[in-house]
């Protein structure tokens, strides 16, 4: 019986566990977050935190303090954008961008509004391997050209969807 | 062996010069090895010290002058020491004394020889900012006050030629045919006092050290404003555009880090960054001044107060704050975005010179030296005690003791302290225990 | 070193919508001796997948990498974003054995496996180093001089250093050497390593318009002819999003012509622009290859 099924609010015992389980994958030391001294070097170069909320330093600190729940919940985690900033330069070793990740990938599963995009990037994946196919695009004269007026090979997706489907799938229920 | 009463320090900066003026004082015969031309380690290149803002050679010098004066000890300086045998109450160290090529006896300090040496180098003792002479003393204060001719760079050592000093030396105490002396002394037991070595912040390329004009450590700020320092003690950018008006310090480059620097707390940047910040203001009353800091460290006696005078009394800003890139601007100055934690706000700063408050480490040379004289370091090169609470001045040889910087990250008065401690106990070693 | 051929991996974007950055690397390497193979059965890489699920990520870069491994050859992403997931999932799996292990029992329903001979390359890697700037300088003309580009690295190009990157995380060099290989000037200028914003586009596309907007006022204030990048992401948005970028952030005197890097090379080589894809570029590129062309007739 799945914790997500019997409430709406995932425990926080729960979630501590789920996030030990891919410790190689999510976690370069361990649970680096208590190395987390707070001097914030991570927000001050974060190119989300000059125009929107996302703070790393805030986010590590109330993982700290176990306000997992609040930061599942909060539209601040999918400020982040990729850049790997905090953790490239993080002097002790711990890794905002991963802990921001996982708390994205907790409130995918545990059913909590996330921006649509990513279900609909899912579902294209799943259904032709790519994020979107072919488009036309335009000039500035309103000429439209696709691959083949460009002289652009037209390539293939994975040789067997359904195989590929089912790897997608299950490895999207980790 | 009865009757032995000598002892040997290795290193001639504040800690060792306690540990000898104490051992003296008790009637030994102490030899004190000092690596460098000059006692007085560190701190004779400081301007002030926290909190007393005294002036630091001042108050210095005339523990340097008793060393020298002393009867009991004897100055071994430019010397290393390279073998240890025996044991606690009877051992043999073996020092090398390197050679000066000028003699100690007749030298005067008078500096003819250094006026007309062709050859300059980067000076290490001004951080490199600017140049001395193949034939040197290492700062005008120096003890003892003898020129040492720095081999690797004069031009009669290397190649041949040159050998202006010895022409208008008129004591006559130029001898370029003065060769390394080894010596062996027979001594009850030893302390060792290296000292610190500022790290070398380039490998944080993100603070733009040896990449921008105006980024400085701490220790090269240090230096230019003292009075004997590359500029005299005027505060300059090094750019060459004038005096700065908005000066930023960072504190912790390096330090509690574990990535690409120190784990450990340096101990003293918090308070060495505060008189730094007061000094700047005194020179350039007018400065915007910041301290940017992760933790302000003001754990000793008068370290709050000093803490809060400088930004009571100076208007010195603290920040809690750590900038994580520093960019420069066509106009040389230079801006980076910082989070100030305690209120989340994000802004940009501008400063026209920025202070990296480096980490500080233990002597480089220590590991070269433990292997010498039998002991063991820590993973982070201070020397090991056997027992690290009980017995913290003490290596993991018996009757050779640490003090100072190379026993852990502290400041002046603790570094003194600690001499006193290490000297009384190496002043019992040898007569058996009750 | 394997010769100079590669599995060519575009990814998402470029393959269905950015064009001009295909054609332009079709149109240029193999004059270099470069061939780019293009393998059947690519997907996605995964990296827009890794908000997620981690996981994700991990099965679509590791297929694309044995893809490349069963026909015995190198991997060559030309994104920044997919080299970096890929390079990111590589590292992964050549250091935990128990995620590969589980990985490859994912793959053998596709009749993949992953078994780590693989280089993955990055575009820069491919030129400064298969092919070399003597090589570069020797193939182009005069009409590169005077003319100022500002690098764009973007950030997948310079980090995360730890699974390796081309360009040093915080002093990057090689795209700068390029485009002096191929004559202009590059400069330092303080804004260089700032993102593009494109992933904030997820979260809010406005944010991500102004932290491009800013971008694109600093390569203008510091007086630079023209913008390069080599990524489509930051491409799609310095070049396709410039105009909605002025907006948002209230100037709207920028106007920077941006060029992925192969481009600014072919055309370099004397290579007529529509064969670039430069008539499909929607910053104001007219103008600088104008200039161009005047310096060399």
């Amino acid at each position: 019986m799945s914790v997500w099924e019997t409430s709406s609010r995932p425990k926080v015992s729960t979630i501590f566990t789920i996030m030990t389980i891919l410790p190689s994958l999510i976690y370069r030391t361990g649970i680096p977050q208590d190395d987390c001294n707070q001097c914030g070097k991570c927000s001050s170069g974060c190119p989300a935190a000059r125009v929107l909320d996302l703070k790393p330093r805030q986010v590590v600190l109330m993982v700290q303090r176990g306000m997992i729940d609040e930061l599942v919940r909060s539209s601040a985690i999918w400020e982040c954008t990729q850049c790997h900033q905090c953790m490239e330069r993080c002097p002790r070793g711990v890794t905002p961008f991963d802990v921001i990740i996982q708390l994205q990938n907790m409130a995918v599963k545990a059913g909590l509004p996330h921006p649509e995009s990513l279900d609909q990037i899912f579902a294209s994946i799943a259904r032709t391997g790519a994020v979107q196919g072919p488009q036309e695009v335009f000039d500035s004269d309103f000429e439209g050209y696709r691959r083949s007026d460009l002289g652009l090979p037209e390539l293939t997706g994975p040789r067997d969807m359904v195989a590929f489907r089912r790897a997608v799938e299950e490895t999207s229920r980790w | 062996m009865t009757g032995l009463r000598a002892v040997a320090v290795i290193g001639g900066g504040i800690a060792g010069i306690q540990a000898s003026l104490d051992l003296a004082e008790r009637g030994f015969q102490v030899y004190l090895v000092e690596r460098s031309p000059s006692i007085g380690g560190t701190m004779a290149l400081l301007d002030k010290t926290f909190p007393t803002l005294d002036c630091a050679i001042c108050i210095l010098a005339p523990k340097m002058i008793e060393a020298l004066r002393h009867p009991k000890i004897r100055l071994l300086t430019y010397s290393e020491a390279t073998g240890l045998s025996g044991e606690a109450g009877d051992f043999k160290l073996r020092i090398r004394r390197r050679p000066r090529y000028v003699d100690e006896g007749r030298c005067t300090g008078c500096g003819t020889c250094a006026s007309k040496c062709p050859t300059k180098v980067p000076d290490e003792y001004q951080m490199g900012m600017s140049q001395r002479k193949a034939i040197h003393v290492p700062f005008p204060q120096a003890v003892p006050l003898v020129y040492t001719i720095d081999d690797k760079s004069c031009i009669h050592l290397t190649r041949g030629g040159c050998g202006l000093c010895e022409k208008v030396c008129e004591a006559k105490a130029i001898n370029f045919d003065q060769k390394a002396e080894e010596m062996e002394v027979n001594v009850l037991g030893i302390v060792v006092a290296t000292g610190l070595t500022p790290w070398d912040p380039t490998p944080l390329k993100e603070y733009g050290y040896h990449r921008f004009r105006d980024v400085v450590t701490a220790m090269e700020l240090e230096r230019m404003i003292t009075a004997t320092g590359p500029t005299e003690g005027k505060l300059l950018r090094p750019s060459g555009l004038g005096h700065p008006k908005r000066i930023a310090f960072i504190q912790c480059i390096g330090s509690r880090d574990l990535s690409k620097g120190l784990p450990y707390c340096s101990a003293v940047c918090c308070m060495h960054a505060t008189k730094e910040a007061i000094l700047v203001k005194e020179h350039e009353p007018g400065a915007e001044v910041t301290i940017f800091y992760t933790d302000l460290r003001a754990f000793g006696k008068g370290f709050r107060d000093f803490a809060n005078r400088a930004r009571d009394e100076y208007g010195i800003s603290y920040v809690r704050a750590k900038p994580a890139e520093i960019r420069e601007n066509k106009n040389r100055s230079l801006s980076f975005w910082y989070e100030n934690t305690q209120t989340g706000e994000i802004a940009e700063a501008n400063a026209d010179l920025l202070v990296l408050c480096t980490a500080l480490t233990p002597n480089p040379d220590n590991a070269a030296l433990a292997k010498t004289l039998g002991l063991e370091l820590d993973d982070n090169g201070f020397f090991r005690h056997p027992h690290s609470v009980l017995l913290p001045t003490s290596t993991t040889r018996e009757g050779v003791y640490v003090c100072g910087y190379a026993q852990g990250p502290k400041d002046i008065p603790d570094s003194i302290a600690e001499a006193s401690g290490a000297s009384a106990l190496l002043a019992v070693v040898g007569r058996g225990r009750p | 070193m394997v010769g100079l051929r590669y599995a060519f991996f575009l990814g998402c974007w470029i393959h269905s919508e950015l064009y001009p950055l295909e054609m332009a690397t079709r149109e240029v390497l193999p004059r270099f001796g470069v061939e780019l193979v293009d393998v059947p059965g690519f997907s996605c890489c995964g990296y827009p997948l890794r908000s997620m699920n981690v996981a994700s990520m991990l099965y679509l870069s590791s297929r694309n990498i044995a893809l490349a491994e069963a026909e015995g050859l190198d991997l060559f992403p030309l994104c920044n974003g997919c080299h970096a997931s890929i390079s990111e999932v590589k590292h992964i799996l050549d250091n935990d054995p128990e995620i590969r292990g589980r990985i490859n029992d994912e793959l053998s329903i596709e009749g993949l496996r992953y078994r780590g001979t693989a280089r993955i390359r990055h575009i820069l890697q491919v030129l400064s180093e298969d092919v070399g700037a003597e090589k570069i300088s020797a193939s182009v003309d005069r009409r590169m001089r005077g003319f100022r580009v500002a690098p764009h690295y973007g950030c997948h190009a310079i980090r995360p250093s730890f699974v390796g990157r081309p360009e040093d995380a915080e002093d990057p060099k090689v795209l700068d050497g390029l485009v002096r290989a191929i004559g202009a000037t590059v400069e330092y200028y303080p804004e260089r390593l700032d993102c593009c914003g494109s992933s904030l586009g997820v979260a809010d596309i406005e944010a991500a318009l102004r932290v491009a907007g800013r971008k694109l006022q600093a390569i203008s204030v510091n007086g630079f002819d023209a913008a390069t990048t080599v990524c489509p992401f930051c491409y799609k948005m310095l070049d396709g999003r410039q105009d909605v970028a002025k907006k948002v952030v209230g100037d709207m005197g920028i106007s920077v012509p941006v060029f992925y890097f192969m481009q600014l090379l072919g055309l370099a080589m004397g290579i007529e622009p529509r064969r670039l894809g430069l008539h499909l570029n929607q910053s104001p590129v007219d103008k600088a290859i104008a200039k161009m062309e005047a310096v060399v007739s």
